[in-house]
């Protein structure tokens, strides 16, 4: 519906302090992509890659372009904006994203729900790839974790930043894409999923007014 | 039944959802947590805590020349704080009650009380929305009902992100403050009209503002 209709979901409040942590590590990353130096992360997580440098650079991060490509066999366009790409010294590219939260204990990538973290990552290797990039099987999450328990506020908010390594496997992506296209490409709204909180949420709010509409007559 | 200025808010914006989540229980799909809002609160209320138990002033006030000091009276500012409790009013007219979580709350002395509120964004900007405004009105008749004096009026310390700081491993923020003038005269009445409609039946569809309703009428296609 999102795709054929142009009906989205309804949108929640912008998540602007997760986008405003994503915007200063871009800049203070950006600052070490011109220098072509190592950042203080990769050199604490030895990391041996410096941020990549390539024109297109703010292409990629800017969400209403990003990498893109198209899929032949079905002539999708995908495409994806991301936030950092590193390059090692044998010239591959390792995909990284920012992810911002306040939480007690370590972050991981562990829990079930952080699956879409892996599948983002897996897309954005394949969309290097298939633009023709030398793309490492290892993507990088620099994960800042917002703390509570500083001693006094003032004008900050401090993190533990740290860097999770993930080994990326872009093996469901094909299949994925003829399955949503034939998706796409039937003339029948497809059935809804059984845990959809929005589907559910429309099916119940019609049903609750239509029992009352009856009643009336 | 309980109801609070979100609540209110949400039957101004659509009867059926706020139905929905009050007669049946039923909620609008709920987002991911706004973690990073939330522990800006948690960081702020320690340290406006800590401030109250030392000289009951804080920086912030004082830069600004706001004449009071932070509400001394920390365990019943704990419950006002408390999600599940809040500073409420019972209705004995409608048996309902009408509650709201506060932040925060300032002494101006001589009894006289105001709603404090901290606000975080990444946005540039600070803007005071309508919610906000309905949030320190409700505040204020909340505040008032129980027998507190207050100057109507509501303040906001709000921490925009310093985008133009480096990151180095914090999120620096600019502090302000804005204080609007508040007017608790139409929330009963509000309040009241908003549980009555809660003992009707169910509304025949969504107000042609909600986000949710737009979307179920353009799937009926």
């Amino acid at each position: 519906m999102d795709r054929r209709l142009g009906v989205a979901r309804p949108p929640g409040f912008p998540f602007n302090l997760n986008n405003a942590v994503d915007k200063l590590l871009k800049k203070e990353f950006d600052i070490h992509r011109i220098a072509k130096t190592r950042h203080p992360l990769m050199e604490e997580y030895n990391i041996d890659a410096v941020p990549f440098q390539h024109k297109k650079m703010d292409e990629w991060r800017n969400a209403k372009k990003g990498i893109q490509y198209i899929h032949k066999p079905t002539n999708l366009l995908i495409m994806g904006a991301i936030d950092d790409v590193w390059v090692n010294p044998q010239g591959e590219l390792h995909i990284v994203d920012y992810k911002a939260t306040s939480k007690n204990g370590e972050v991981t990538l562990d829990a079930p729900w952080q699956i879409c973290y892996k599948r983002q990552m897996e897309i954005y290797q394949w969309l290097f790839r298939k633009n023709d990039f030398k793309v490492s099987d290892i993507g990088y999450f620099v994960y800042c974790n917002g703390r509570t328990d500083a001693e006094a506020f003032d004008k900050k908010i401090e993190f533990d930043v740290k860097v999770i390594p993930y080994e990326g496997n872009a093996d469901w992506i094909e299949q994925t894409i003829l399955g949503l296209h034939k998706c796409l490409i039937q003339e029948d709204i497809p059935e809804m999923a059984a845990d959809c909180d929005y589907c559910s949420y429309r099916k119940v709010a019609a049903q609750e007014s239509y029992k009352f509409s009856k009643q009336k007559k | 039944m309980k109801i609070s200025p979100n609540s209110l808010n949400l039957y101004f914006e659509c009867p059926l959802c706020f139905w929905l989540e009050k007669n049946r229980g039923i909620k609008r799909p709920a987002p991911f947590p706004y973690e990073l809002n939330l522990a800006v609160d948690e960081v702020l209320r320690r340290d406006f805590d800590k401030h109250r138990a030392k000289s009951g002033s804080h920086p912030l006030l004082e830069a600004n020349n706001i004449p009071a000091k932070l509400f001394s009276n920390q365990k019943l500012l704990n419950e006002w704080r408390n999600n599940s409790k809040g500073l409420e009013y019972y209705d004995e007219k409608t048996g309902a009650i009408l509650f709201g979580v506060l932040d925060d709350v300032l002494d101006f002395g001589k009894g006289k009380l105001e709603p404090f509120d901290y606000k975080s964004t990444g946005s540039s900007v600070s803007k005071i929305y309508d919610r906000f405004q309905l949030q320190m009105d409700v505040y204020t008749f909340l505040l008032e009902k129980n027998g507190y004096a207050t100057p109507r009026k509501g303040i906001f310390a709000f921490y925009t992100v310093d985008k133009g700081n480096s990151f180095e491993d914090r999120l620096p923020f600019k502090k302000e403050i804005h204080i609007i003038d508040t007017d608790p005269s139409y929330i009963l009445r509000t309040f009241r009209e908003a549980v009555k409609f809660l003992k009707k039946p169910a509304p025949l569809g969504h107000s042609p503002e909600c986000d949710f309703g737009k979307w179920a009428e353009l799937l009926k296609l």
